[in-house]
């Protein structure tokens, strides 16, 4: 059992909210959805001028090439094990909507994360605009998270020069979209569905 | 080398990018409901998918409407409807080539119409967020604005249906039926003469474009799953695909090989054109091949479930020629409904072996050639 000493307060707020947060369609989600959605909030928030270093927690890819992130695990068990979600036997998690928003509105009373709801609002919410494949797809072709999974290694995520890379991915965007759009899901879902196609023009390997 | 995206692919997602066109039409008003909207219409796919639609589906948000006064009763007496359930059995007993109308209203419910007469989707969008799928393609307007939706991948029917599948057999299934046409914009490269073309013979070492095509497919359809091309250096060839289950320890060993024609580089500059003719016996090696790197697989690795899959492109047909000379019909679909057999049938003898796949390649239909049998050199 996870003991609540061991939980990173930030990763706890992003596994309450993405799962409070979610559109209906979206769920039931699976542990690793739950863990993209996390990583695709700290590019966002990256995009917003977030330090990846104030994020809160590290993210590493995992040896079978997914995005994962210890704390956000330990803080996504926590919310089990507190009946906030429950899990099926196929591990398919699936909200409780009225404990996860008072559990939201609890911790929005003691910490200030109104942007931090906001990008993992849009990360969620990417996944109506495009199939969730896609977007692991989108993620997969990310700097650094490429290179691990052609290899079959672990590595940490978001370093330095992945970053550089992301920035300048997000000013392309950004320019093409004009100054007028204001909301972080039109970016978003640009930003994936390029590369998508990015990955279409491209050689798999 | 590390590739940037496209500009010019940035460029014309712009241009059809409903988000912001939403909220240009309709300011916050429009930003809340294309969410709503687009919620909507996937929760209305998973009850009813869309390559089951037998006509058209309209899904609308009306940005002055009331329940007592939905804005599709402007085209006939809706009905109530109060849960998606209930929406996707309206939808399947819908008439074939009947145009269905759901229209969201503030209060949850659904207005649900379905008439013989098309709507104007572009009148309907003057003061409504409208969705309409017609023949395999999405589209959202908005006021003045009338976006096409690319699709993610050909083998969605749309980028708003839930595609993932949790078997590789079942991602294979829907594969098979997506690689008959040669849909894939990746498989589409394989053909002499291009997918457009006669279909007949396959370019220079097609298996890297069929094995991309493969991984492309199975990391859009598979949850959970990741599929790589595989780099085990192992003493001799690798396996042409790993795909690995999220903390399962599960994992899936492909082998890609083709049958058919395809040219062939010569060794030496000649003006003739040669080619490689692979038959079953080239379906045999690679079951061979499999059946040996599963055996170092468990020798070599802590995976604990391991299963290997040949999956075989058949673009066999009989008395090929050249990439452009016609073949008549019973010639050139000769092989669709082939049964290839193996000896020794790996399958039958080990647990860890599934059994063999199959994808046919059609040749073109609109070049076969119509008249007598051709002639043989």
């Amino acid at each position: 059992m996870t003991d609540s000493t061991d939980i990173v307060p930030e990763a706890y707020f992003d596994a309450v909210t993405i799962m409070a947060d979610a559109p209906v369609s979206v769920m039931p989600m699976t542990v690793i959805e739950a863990h993209l959605y996390a990583y695709l909030a700290c590019i966002l928030g990256l995009f917003r001028g977030r330090a990846v270093s104030d994020w809160g927690y590290p993210f590493a890819v995992t040896s079978e090439g997914f995005p994962y992130s210890v704390q956000f695990e330990k803080a996504r068990s926590m919310i089990v094990a507190r009946s906030l979600v429950d899990q099926d036997g196929q591990g398919m998690m699936i909200a409780r909507r009225s404990e996860l928003a008072a559990e939201v509105k609890s911790l929005l009373a003691i910490g200030s994360w109104t942007d931090r709801r906001l990008w993992l609002r849009a990360a969620t919410e990417c996944a109506l605009a495009l199939p969730v494949g896609s977007i692991r797809q989108a993620i997969g072709q990310t700097p650094g998270l490429a290179a691990s999974v052609r290899l079959g290694q672990r590595r940490l995520l978001l370093q330095s020069d992945d970053i550089d890379l992301l920035y300048e991915e997000y000013r392309i965007v950004s320019s093409v979209l004009g100054a007028n759009v204001k909301d972080l899901l039109s970016p978003a879902v640009i930003w994936l569905s390029a590369r998508i196609l990015r990955t279409e023009d491209a050689p798999v390997d | 080398m590390r590739q940037l995206i496209n500009l010019e692919n940035v460029q014309d997602l712009v241009k059809m990018a409903y988000l912001p066109h939403a909220s240009d039409a309709f300011g916050d008003q429009g930003t809340r409901a294309i969410t709503t909207l687009l919620d909507a219409v996937k929760l209305i796919y998973q009850r009813y998918p869309p390559e089951s639609l037998r006509g058209t589906l309209t899904v609308i948000i009306g940005m002055n409407t009331v329940p007592s006064a939905p804005l599709i009763a402007t085209w006939g007496e809706p009905s109530e409807i109060h849960r998606y359930d209930e929406l996707g059995i309206a939808l399947a007993r819908a008439n074939t080539g009947a145009h269905c109308l759901v229209e969201l209203m503030p209060d949850s419910t659904f207005r649900f119409l379905q008439n013989r007469a098309d709507i104007d989707p572009k009148e309907a969008a003057s003061d409504a967020l409208v969705y309409r799928y017609e023949n395999g393609v999405d589209r959202i307007l908005a006021k003045q604005y009338d976006d096409y939706v690319q699709k993610v991948s050909p083998i969605v029917s749309s980028n708003f249906a839930n595609a993932t599948l949790s078997t590789l057999e079942e991602a294979f299934s829907r594969y098979s039926e997506f690689a008959l046409e040669s849909k894939c914009r990746i498989l589409a490269n394989v053909w002499e003469g291009s997918v457009d073309g006669p279909r007949l013979v396959l370019v220079n070492r097609p298996e890297s474009i069929m094995r991309d095509s493969l991984i492309q497919t199975l990391q859009l359809l598979l949850r959970d799953a990741n599929a790589r091309p595989e780099h085990n250096t192992d003493e001799t060839k690798p396996v042409d695909i790993r795909v690995e289950w999220f903390g399962s320890g599960a994992a899936a060993l492909i082998e890609v090989k083709w049958l058919g024609r395809s040219t062939a580089v010569p060794r030496k500059p000649i003006s003739k054109v040669t080619y490689t003719d692979y038959g079953p016996r080239r379906a045999q090696e690679g079951a061979d091949q499999l059946a040996d790197y599963l055996d170092r697989e468990v020798r070599h690795t802590a995976s604990t479930a391991t299963r290997g899959y040949l999956v075989v492109f058949d673009a066999r047909r009989k008395n090929v020629r050249g990439a452009t000379d016609p073949l008549n019909q019973t010639d050139a679909m000769h092989f669709a409904n082939d049964v290839l057999e193996y000896d020794p049938d790996h399958a039958q003898s080990r647990d860890d072996f599934a059994p063999p796949m199959r994808f046919f390649l059609n040749p073109r239909k609109s070049h076969f050639a119509t008249g007598g049998p051709p002639k043989h050199e």
